[in-house]
């Protein structure tokens, strides 16, 4: 009896260290989307786990130059006002041996935007992760002038239009990025199949050779 | 524990791979065939283990199991969690494909470390009491020894690593306590109901093979 009290506590404690509340997964992911004009936001996470704060994020551009740096805040987000328009890299890196990253396409981002220099060019304009000259870009230029905006439905056609567009599409993508994490018990189901099936085979071919020595 | 792609030179991860390989035909080749579903359920406990997140001290890491596959498989550790490696590389994104030699070594060393160890004084276990201490250790000894490979690793890549190494180290202390507690208990259940799991898959096929010859 007395042992069996033992065994119950430490059933207690276990449960305790194994079932706290925000328990933080393994693998660190990062998010960025064009929130508005060229500013883009973002956030660090652990994919059925919280925030990554304070993760450091870099930015980088097509020719593989470090853009700028813009740590997360403690709610694990950050931001960034892209200086070109062109495909930007967002690399994060939780100090801990995690890291991920994620890329914004240059179609995402608005036509008005001056294009990529090239690698060639010099060291690119100072930018940190938080500038004002964000939304200007978009303010000053508008789709009227950008070329190519004739197949956009009409709601598009207008900044504040395109700017609604922009976030119902970054919801969209943000549901599509949970419900990938949300697969992963048909992963672990798949995953103990395929072990089963392995020791299958290596039982068949065991199998003929007890039979065939 | 899992080192991800992109972290470690190649000169690393060709010898992490070699090791494996030399592991893993050891494993094989003292395989036998009543073994190989007792191997297929270690592989698939190894590989869904992974996903129980045991968050520790602001930090946060997942069960391993490397210690009771070890106890329980020997050096067929290698080929049970090089597939439950490659499983959780592929559906999981722990790790990752080039790395996969390196982790895997990383984890079935001490597996097998553990084996020779633990197992033989498991196996002659008067009490319960004593089963789950040997079990503990295991447990705990398969953690330790995993992240000091990892953290040697790491130091490899230079000086700037050191506090990396040491927050991995810190994180992993918890866990082995909280893993020689998992293992600690299996292995009293064992000793109590299923003695015969923890007979030594090595030498038993030794023994097995040399009645043949």
């Amino acid at each position: 009896m007395r042992r069996n009290l033992g065994w119950c506590a430490a059933a207690v404690a276990m449960a305790a260290v194994l079932a706290p509340a925000p328990a933080y997964a393994h693998k660190l992911k990062v998010w960025a989307a064009v929130e508005s004009g060229a500013r883009i936001e973002g956030y660090a996470y652990f994919p059925g786990g919280g925030r990554a704060p304070g993760a450091k994020v870099e930015v980088f551009d097509p020719a593989g130059r470090r853009l700028a740096e813009c740590p997360t805040d403690n709610q694990g987000a950050f931001a960034y006002d892209a200086p070109y328009r062109c495909d930007l890299e967002f690399r994060a890196d939780s100090g801990d041996g995690h890291a991920a990253s994620m890329t914004v396409t240059a179609a995402e981002l608005p036509e008005t935007l001056p294009p990529f220099p090239g690698a060639d060019a010099q060291a690119p304009p100072p930018s940190s992760g938080d500038t004002s000259n964000g939304r200007k870009f978009t303010r000053r230029g508008g789709p009227a002038v950008a070329p190519g905006n004739g197949d956009l439905p009409v709601a598009a056609r207008s900044p504040a239009g395109q700017d609604a567009l922009a976030r119902q599409i970054a919801q969209l993508r943000e549901q599509l990025n949970a419900y990938e994490d949300k697969v992963r018990l048909r992963d672990v189901l798949g995953g103990i199949g395929y072990i089963a099936g392995l020791a299958g085979v290596v039982l068949y071919f065991k199998g003929r050779a007890r039979r065939n020595p | 524990m899992h080192i991800v792609d992109g972290y470690l030179p190649w000169p690393a991860l060709a010898a992490g791979a070699a090791a494996t390989a030399g592991g893993v035909a050891m494993g094989l080749r003292r395989l036998d065939y009543d073994r190989v579903p007792r191997v297929a359920v270690m592989a698939a406990a190894f590989f869904v283990a992974s996903l129980i997140h045991v968050p520790i001290a602001g930090s946060s890491a997942h069960l391993v199991l490397s210690g009771l596959t070890g106890l329980l498989l020997g050096w067929a550790s290698f080929p049970a969690i090089l597939v439950a490696l490659l499983l959780q590389a592929i559906l999981f994104g722990f790790g990752g494909l080039t790395v996969l030699g390196v982790n895997t070594f990383n984890m079935a060393v001490p597996a097998v470390v553990c084996y020779y160890v633990f197992s033989g004084p498991l196996r002659r276990a008067r009490s319960p009491a004593a089963a789950f201490g040997l079990g503990f250790g295991a447990g705990a000894l398969g953690i330790v020894l995993g992240v000091a490979l990892v953290a040697l690793l790491l130091l490899t890549r230079g000086k700037g690593f050191v506090p990396v190494a040491l927050l991995m180290t810190a994180a992993h202390a918890g866990l082995a306590v909280v893993e020689g507690f998992v293992t600690g208990w299996v292995a009293v259940f064992l000793h109590r109901v299923q003695p015969a799991l923890l007979e030594p898959p090595l030498l038993a096929a030794i023994a097995k093979g040399q009645a043949h010859a």
